[in-house]
């Protein structure tokens, strides 16, 4: 179990032997020229390239004003999904009422929003946010749901034995009983999250990681748009692993 | 709850009165389960009864009618001249299985199921009912770090808490080991002395329902009868080995005998 714990925080070897491999064919295939040069840039251009984007703290920037529309969307696709999870797992009736609504509009990927959600919000902030907010709102909804719908009845019989009130049943038993399965969906959802911000971003913007990579497109850079790439990847796996902190220290009497 | 006329006197006198109480289950498409069939039996307040019969004969279905927490019934369960049609702080339940929430500590496990607004009174309850029950001291462990007989001590500690008339317990000791079981069923009886409850426990060990009951309640396999109702004039402290005691269990382990070689 300690392995399990230590493994994904510490890049092993064998973690990171397949990374090498490539970049090692990679800068073969660049460097001998047996690739141009202006389809796949060599590791050393880009390697330069991000010294310079980091240096002058124009890449870091970036990833700041990406990650504060995150975080924003995020956090209203969190609260939202609990507090309507909470109310639908609860009640019968609302559940069968909802259930074809979310299930039709859950498969809608946030990008088909983007027309609509321009012509209604502009392309300012509000609708980066919306979209975060999208993306990540039905993923926290149906974890919520099935998270309440599957605790064991037996733990509710022990509280309706004794006719809890209702606060002390939602805090004490519902939300705690739900939990592993709302941190499911929290994970999820932050990933969705945070390609649902590039993809907003590739579309209508003037910042941003996602801004870097199209207006990096335009120029050609495409050391710039490799940079952008591997960035979203890296800070998606950063934000995980957060998360991943966080469950491990609210989810402790699970492990 | 309604109040119920009395029929006669005798009745009136009988604190737990169950009068042609039958249960089915609905299936779709097949005939209708029934789990109980025309149950009659009373209970004095402050006895200990246990119920005993095979797996499956109804026997844990009979003590969540009794207890309210299945109130879909036909007939009459009377507890202290009112209808149970649900679960009441008054009975206590203790569960098969413990059913204790993993995310609480065994105080705030105990803790759930009262409405104590006085925090003081209940921090004092909750250690006094762990006393009782031999688990002073695990205040704060978590349900993962407990074995399954201290589990199952938490688990009739949280039904005692609230001082329930009326102890119900549905196999508690089935998933013990055979040592862990004796000792809670000694402490059991110690609790009782203790708390002077009525007891009514269902299991399928006749010996575990020689040794602690004042009457066994004996029910035949689905439809669930009552086969008998033996009373056992046996001293507050028993021994499982004399002649007595083996005498009466055989008594009992026959009615189960003889339904088996009728089934070859």
């Amino acid at each position: 179990m300690r392995d399990k714990m230590k493994g994904s925080l510490v890049c092993s070897f064998e973690s990171m032997f397949l990374i090498i491999v490539i970049v090692a064919v990679w800068y073969i295939a660049a460097e001998t020229g047996s690739v141009s040069r202006i389809l796949l840039p060599s590791p050393l251009t880009i390697g330069s390239t991000f010294m310079k984007k980091f240096g002058d703290g124009s890449l870091l920037t970036e990833i700041g004003i990406s990650v504060g529309r995150v975080l924003k969307g995020y956090f209203f696709a969190v609260a939202g999904g609990i507090c309507c999870g909470v109310i639908i797992g609860l009640s019968e009736s609302i559940y069968r009422m909802t259930k074809i609504l979310i299930q039709i509009l859950k498969p809608i990927p946030p990008i088909a929003w983007i027309p609509l959600v321009i012509l209604w919000m502009g392309i300012g902030e509000s609708s980066k946010v919306f979209l975060i907010f999208l993306g990540g709102f039905f993923v926290v909804l149906l974890n919520v749901i099935d998270g309440i719908r599957y605790i064991d009845p037996k733990l509710l019989e022990v509280a309706d034995a004794v006719e809890t009130p209702k606060v002390k049943y939602i805090l004490g038993l519902i939300i705690p009983a739900a939990m592993p399965s709302i941190f499911t969906g929290l994970r999820v959802a932050l990933g969705t999250s945070w390609s649902c911000v590039v993809a907003a971003e590739l579309v209508a913007a003037s910042s941003g990681i996602g801004y870097m990579i199209s207006n990096a497109r335009n120029f050609g850079q495409m050391d710039v748009v490799i940079i952008g790439m591997i960035t979203i990847g890296i800070v998606g796996k950063v934000m995980d692993e957060i998360l991943k902190l966080l469950e491990k220290k609210v989810l402790a009497w699970n492990l | 709850m309604e109040s119920l006329e009395s029929r006669d006197m005798e009745q009136q006198n009988k604190y737990i009165s169950v009068r042609d109480l039958r249960k089915k289950y609905k299936r779709k498409r097949q005939k209708d389960l029934q789990v109980l069939d025309s149950i009659n039996f009373e209970i004095s307040r402050g006895e200990f009864v246990c119920i005993v019969g095979g797996s499956g004969c109804g026997k844990s279905t009979l003590l969540r009618l009794m207890s309210g927490l299945d109130p879909d019934y036909e007939g009459q369960v009377i507890i202290d001249h009112e209808l149970v049609k649900k679960t009441d702080k008054r009975r206590g339940f203790v569960y098969q299985e413990h059913r204790l929430f993993p995310w609480f500590t065994v105080e705030k496990n105990i803790g759930f199921v009262m409405n104590d607004k006085d925090q003081e009174a209940k921090r004092r309850k909750i250690s006094e009912v762990l006393e009782l029950v031999g688990l002073k001291g695990f205040e704060n462990a978590y349900p993962r770090e407990l074995s399954g007989g201290m589990a199952q001590r938490v688990n009739i500690a949280r039904a005692l808490v609230n001082e329930p008339e009326i102890l119900f317990l549905d196999e508690p000791f089935g998933a013990l080991d055979a040592l862990t079981r004796i000792q809670l069923q000694k402490e059991l009886l110690t609790i009782r002395k203790k708390q002077k409850s009525t007891m009514l426990l269902v299991t399928h060990d006749i010996e575990e329902a020689v040794y602690l009951a004042d009457r066994v309640i004996v029910l035949a396999n689905r439809p669930a009868k009552i086969l008998d109702i033996v009373e056992i004039h046996l001293p507050e402290i028993r021994d499982r080995s004399s002649e007595v005691f083996q005498k009466i269990r055989r008594n009992i382990y026959k009615y189960f005998e003889s339904k088996d070689e009728k089934e070859e």
